[in-house]
């Protein structure tokens, strides 16, 4: 064993090989130089790059909902304290008297749907037919 | 060029193109590293990427106690072996010494004898047979030019270990190439 690390030295160090040994021990230093040939670099940074990109798009978009909820959660505690602190008593003002007329309340939403469907489905395409 | 302590600073400034500089200097290591451990292409790429990954979630934590291009080795070498485990390939096991390395020379491949005519390749080929950890020690120091001490900050392996394997190692390959040139002789 002694003998082989000599050997292994001597041929690192550059010694030309005199043998068999020292020929095959030349050969593998030789050999062992040479990078990995199945490797691929190319874009290995642009990749990278991209994903700490979406995971901060990700982390960005999280803290946006979670501004939403906070901000949401402050509307409904502001609306409830305004509630209690004015004494607030909830008035339906006009539609109380529209009571009254509900066969015509569900006519107008009903005549409003219609006309907007029709607009869609005649006006709209007449007009973009016409321009062709 | 800018030294590694700029731009790590850089970096933690969260300058992304310095952090791009940082890749394109490293990644070759970390390649070569991946490359000789793992076969698959996909996931070569994958394991580099989450290796840099890492690096960019814990530059902050970098004191400078060991070379930058040492610390990026030491998180590819985690991420190396997290994926061999991964396919069940036993890292830590290192064949018994006298009984693999006969198994290993006496073991016939009659292609593998006479097929390469290119002797480089003969070795990088049977390279690839070799217990991993062999492979990884081989490739740090005959590739990457690390000295004893910085392959064992990255394996974690005394420096007599290491020394042991790469001379185990080539011991073998060398034993196998005796036996091709041999051959060839003969023919």
């Amino acid at each position: 064993m002694k003998f082989e690390e000599e050997i292994q030295q001597q041929i690192e160090g550059g010694k030309q090989p005199q043998n068999v040994d020292e020929t095959a021990y030349a050969h593998v230093f030789n050999a062992l130089k040479k990078a990995p040939a199945e490797i691929s670099a190319a874009g290995v940074a642009d990749r990278v790059l991209l994903r700490l990109e979406k995971r901060s798009q990700s982390t960005r978009s999280w803290i946006e909902w979670a501004w939403s909820i906070f901000g949401g959660l402050l509307l409904l505690t502001g609306l409830g304290a305004t509630v209690v602190l004015t004494n607030f008593k909830p008035d339906f003002g006009f539609l109380s008297a529209m009571r009254d007329y509900a066969g015509l309340v569900v006519f107008g939403v009903v005549f409003i749907i219609a006309l907007n469907v029709l607009d869609r489905q005649l006006v709209r395409k007449r007009i973009l037919n016409s321009r062709i | 060029m800018v030294d590694d302590k700029t731009l790590v600073s850089q970096v933690l400034g969260g300058d992304m193109q310095a952090f791009r500089s940082l890749i394109n200097r490293h990644e070759r290591l970390v390649l070569h590293m991946v490359a000789r451990l793992i076969k698959n292409r996909e996931e070569q790429e994958e394991i580099c990427q989450d290796v840099f990954l890492k690096v960019y979630d814990k530059l902050g934590e970098f004191q400078f106690q060991s070379k930058l291009s040492t610390w990026i080795a030491t998180i590819a070498y985690r991420h190396a072996i997290n994926a061999l485990r991964k396919h069940k390939i036993q890292w830590s096991e290192i064949p018994a010494d006298e009984s693999f390395t006969e198994q290993f020379v006496t073991v016939e491949d009659p292609e593998s004898i006479v097929g390469d005519q290119d002797m480089d390749a003969f070795v990088l080929r049977l390279m690839e047979t070799l217990p991993p950890r062999y492979k990884l020690v081989l490739t740090l120091y005959h590739v990457e030019a690390m000295n004893y001490q910085e392959i064992g900050e990255i394996t974690g392996m005394p420096e007599g270990t290491v020394k042991n394997y790469l001379f185990r190692a080539r011991n073998l390959l060398k034993e196998k190439v005796k036996k091709k040139l041999r051959s060839e002789a003969e023919i």
